[in-house]
């Protein structure tokens, strides 16, 4: 019930001993370190430590192997490969990226060239057979024009059509080379070149072709590295954790002969922790502490529950943690809201698949705690995919849930009571570190507003009308109730004479708490609705027989699926809201730091 | 045949549910377009933009309450 107990730890080694210590702590995976700041201590100054030598070198090669894993593709077939020293790691990676980079480059030289020819060639194919050096003369300006269709006739010192729909027109210099519905066309890519239009294009192309082959054997050479793929992708977490270690002097203090490890350890790894550092490290303070990362601790399955409380936030290391109540109310929720045998499996089996993968473990478990309980619900319901009558055998309910709905709204109501005074005593266990009577005094007082909206719900007659309580409270109850509980808030939130009044303003929220509740039945009512819509849907069509046989079967397999897939996102949902929402909310404040021992990375 | 009594009556519990429902649906489609928003900024927010979402589902659920205490009423 309460978040795993740590200990303050201050750890004292010589300065040349650091990157053993480093090691050993990342072998523990145990302690959680604390960043330095900057002290001084008498006229010593505590500075922080500075990365070890090889950090440089591991951060480029870090880099350079994430850049080539995000160009070369995986091998099709791949073989681990062999264990190689880090230094071997590191000098092979700058020699791949090396190559690499030069592959590169050659092959963007020849791509810039390739686009240069084309481009050539595309004016070339405009000029006919003209002489390409004849443009420049001293005296004449040479232009290309592109003419439109129902453009006028160029008037020129000379004009020669070299294509269906360009001019080669010749001015004098300072002559307009502007003529209307013609657009010109620039030369420059190729006016360096010499010879005849036709020669060069036999040139060019001939150039083409080699080029094109000179990149498809840069292409060829470049997806050739996807041999190493499978090493760049084993070395990328090695770098990222060695690196890791590398830096960790980041988070020390350090003066010139020491180095100073602050951090927390979890009691029950104290010894341990202990045992491994004899000799090497010496252990300077081991305190208890009000203050500390919060790692969860609690036993299979409830454990799977704690994704849940993470979702949400961690709680504080003083507060209580409430996954293990929260792996007994979540799974009846789900279930009483599900509550259908068939169902029940069929989550089950999911649960199962999902329990076999690490990464959806959680969620395994928690769904494997909900199908059970659905299991249950649902012969407490007689329910079999919505059906009473199992080929033939007739499942007698004990508690009808479409007829007999009166009284699960009533059950709803006694769940929701409970949990919302099971939040209430929690609450005044966490704030009786604060002092005792106001905590008592503040969740007694949301006792009384409770049991006062109840007396208004009654008062009004909704508890009547619902079939729930059919005892109509007196309204002089109800006030009084209501108003002990408004001057017990009052009084429990008052610091230093001040009177608060967040408490009263809140007071409406125990109402619309309690009628929260109330989804346990409708989100069930709803599921069972759907269940028996698609049944009767399906006999309809099994009764007609012949080929309707077919539909039916279909008709039965896609509605039940969709409504199991409504039904597990749903009860899910509103399972998990009444917790955050009407149950978190009277006792959790949450915010903790998370747990992260030093060495512990994903994927090592 | 139901005489016209019930079926006002019947009509008044489907307006309670009706007006809740619609009224959800509002509130969930800013919540639902806000929650996507942050997913695509930080996709752990997932849990969090989910759960946010169905909040504004209590509205019919207090829907659901009112329209059977209508029908209550009226027997």
């Amino acid at each position: 019930m309460r978040p795993e107990e740590m200990l303050q730890v201050t750890l004292l080694c010589r300065k040349q001993d650091a990157s053993q210590v480093v090691k050993i702590l990342a072998d523990l995976k145990a302690i959680h370190i604390t960043d330095h700041q900057k002290e001084s201590v008498g006229n010593a100054v505590i500075d922080i430590g500075k990365p070890f030598a090889q950090a440089e070198e591991l951060s480029a090669a870090l880099v350079a192997t994430r850049n080539l894993l995000s160009k070369i593709p995986a091998a099709e077939s791949s073989t681990p490969s062999a264990e190689s020293s880090l230094q071997h790691r590191v000098a092979r990676v700058r020699e791949i990226a090396l190559r690499y980079a030069e592959h590169e480059s050659i092959s963007s030289t020849l791509r810039q060239e390739l686009g240069q020819v084309e481009q050539q060639l595309d004016l070339l194919a405009l000029l006919d057979d003209e002489h390409i050096e004849s443009f420049s003369a001293r005296s004449v300006e040479t232009v290309l024009l592109k003419r439109n269709k129902d453009a006028p006739t160029i008037n020129a010192m000379r004009v020669k059509q070299t294509s269906p729909d360009t001019f080669l027109i010749t001015v004098k210099h300072g002559e307009p080379t502007e003529f209307p519905g013609c657009e010109r066309i620039d030369l420059t890519p190729i006016a360096h070149l010499k010879g005849s239009a036709t020669a060069l294009r036999k040139e060019l192309r001939m150039r083409h072709t080699v080029i094109l082959h000179g990149i498809d054997e840069q292409e060829q050479m470049l997806k050739s590295f996807s041999e190493h793929h499978q090493f760049l992708a084993e070395s990328e977490p090695l770098f990222t954790f060695e690196l890791l270690m590398a830096q960790a002097p980041l988070h020390f203090g350090a003066t010139e002969r020491i180095t100073l490890i602050r951090g927390f350890i979890p009691k029950r790894e104290a010894h341990k922790v202990q045992e491994r550092l004899d000799g090497i490290m010496t252990l300077i303070d081991l305190a208890e502490v009000q203050d500390a990362p919060v790692a969860l601790h609690n036993p299979e399955p409830a454990s799977g529950f704690e994704a849940l409380i993470k979702l949400y936030t961690l709680p504080k290391y003083h507060e209580l943690d409430p996954t293990t109540l929260m792996a007994f109310t979540f799974p009846i929720f789900f279930g009483f809201m599900l509550g259908d045998i068939g169902y029940g499996f069929s989550v089950l089996t999911l649960a199962l698949i999902l329990h076999r993968y690490s990464v959806t473990r959680p969620f395994g478990s928690i769904l494997g705690l909900s199908a059970v309980a659905t299991i249950l619900f649902g012969v407490v319901y007689g329910e079999f995919f919505g059906a009473e009558q199992v080929l033939g055998f007739h499942l007698s309910p004990l508690l009808h849930r479409v007829e007999q709905f009166d009284i699960m709204f009533t059950i709803a109501l006694g769940i929701g009571l409970f949990h919302i005074n099971l939040g209430l005593i929690l609450g005044t266990i966490n704030r009786a570190r604060a002092g005792i009577m106001h905590a008592l005094a503040e969740k007694g007082s949301w006792l009384l507003v409770e049991l006062g909206m109840l007396a208004t719900a009654s008062a009004l007659g909704i508890l009547n009308a619902l079939t729930i309580i059919t005892y109509d409270a007196p309204w002089s109850v109800a006030i009084a109730l209501l108003a002990a509980g408004a001057i017990g808030l009052l009084w429990s939130e008052e610091e230093h004479g001040v009177l608060k009044a967040r408490g009263i303003i809140e007071m409406p929220m125990m109402f619309s708490n309690l009628m929260s509740y109330m989804r346990l039945v409708a989100v069930g009512l709803a599921s069972v609705y759907l269940a028996l819509v698609v049944n009767s849907m399906a006999s309809g069509m099994f009764d007609k027989g012949g080929l309707w046989l077919a539909f039916g079967i279909f008709v039965l397999l896609l509605g039940h699926a969709l409504n199991l897939a409504l039904g597990l996102l749903g009860p899910f949902l509103h399972s998990l809201r009444l917790h955050y929402v009407e149950f978190f909310t009277k006792f959790y404040e949450g915010g903790g730091k998370p747990y992260r021992p030093f060495g512990a990375m994903e994927g090592t | 045949m139901v005489d016209i009594g019930t079926g006002l009556v019947a009509i008044g519990a489907a307006l309670a549910v009706a007006g809740t429902a619609i009224g959800a649906g509002i509130a969930e489609k800013e919540i639902g377009a806000a929650a996507v928003g942050a997913m695509a900024e930080k996709e752990e927010l997932f849990g969090k933009g989910l759960l946010l979402t169905v909040i504004p589902e209590t509205l019919v659920i207090f829907g659901l309450v009112v329209a059977i205490i209508i029908i209550g009423l009226a027997e």
